[in-house]
């Protein structure tokens, strides 16, 4: 055995300083009811705020409902001078068209009785090119 | 039944509500041919199927005119025959309303 002349790796004079080696696991933070009550309290919160809004949409909306109620004798008014509009341009036209056809009456009715009866977009559009007619009838689609 | 009006004792509508158009439709809407259907079954109403068939002709006749349009779409169909006839044999142009410039408004 070598003396105690041989150098070793040994530990300092007086030791390693020391330090901590126990598992530290601090409480901290809200305890887990509270966080419950932030959740729900925030939840609470935000259908306070979701279902008042929608009562102001409601309210926006009656506006615009009513605004279109007043709107419509207008609108109807439009409608109807332009489908008789229409009607009296095919009847001229009917007449200029057929007026060589044997047994033709122009504008005759093809039902027997004489009350209005709302005419057909086919009728309306019927010499009036192709992609009007479609465009009245499908161009509202937003689906195929 | 045909004696006992059950869905009236019941107070129920389980199928009157499509046996014909006239009748009560959500929203009140009423159908296309309401009128003419109306006519028709008030016409004949109460007077079975033999004297209806003679009598109420006119009103079934327009009636099934409403609802297939067959009449109305041979005259449509007829007119515009007759125009691309015309047109083809070029003695008809189409007045500007009915050649794409229409101005549609009212």
């Amino acid at each position: 055995m070598a003396g105690s002349k041989v150098k070793q790796d040994m530990p300092p004079a007086g030791g390693y300083a020391s330090f901590d080696y126990k598992r530290n696991l601090p409480k901290r933070g809200l305890s887990g009811y509270s966080m419950f009550g932030i959740g729900i309290g925030i939840m609470v919160f935000g259908y306070w705020r979701l279902f008042s809004w929608n009562r102001e949409r409601r309210r926006l909306q009656i506006e615009e409902m009513e605004a279109r109620i007043a709107l419509m004798p207008l609108m109807q008014a439009e409608t109807d001078r332009r489908i008789l509009r229409m009607l009296r341009e095919n009847l001229e036209e009917e007449a200029i068209l057929m007026k060589d056809v044997p047994g033709w009456k122009v504008g005759e009715t093809v039902y027997h009785t004489d009350r209005w009866i709302i005419p057909l977009t086919e009728e309306l559009f019927n010499l009036r090119p192709r992609n009007e007619h479609l465009q009245k009838r499908f161009g509202f689609k937003w689906y195929v | 039944m045909p004696f006992v009006d059950l869905q009236t004792r019941l107070g129920i509508d389980a199928d009157k509500w499509l046996l014909n158009q006239s009748s009560l439709q959500p929203r009140q809407k009423a159908a296309r041919c309401h009128a003419f259907e109306k006519d028709w079954i008030e016409c004949s109403h109460n007077i079975g199927q033999t004297r209806s068939k003679k009598e109420c002709q006119l009103e079934l006749e327009d009636f099934n005119e409403c609802l297939h349009k067959k009449n109305t779409s041979k005259r449509l169909y007829a007119i515009r025959q007759q125009r691309d006839k015309m047109i083809k044999e070029g003695t008809y142009t189409p007045p500007p309303c009915h050649s794409g410039q229409a101005n549609p408004s009212p």
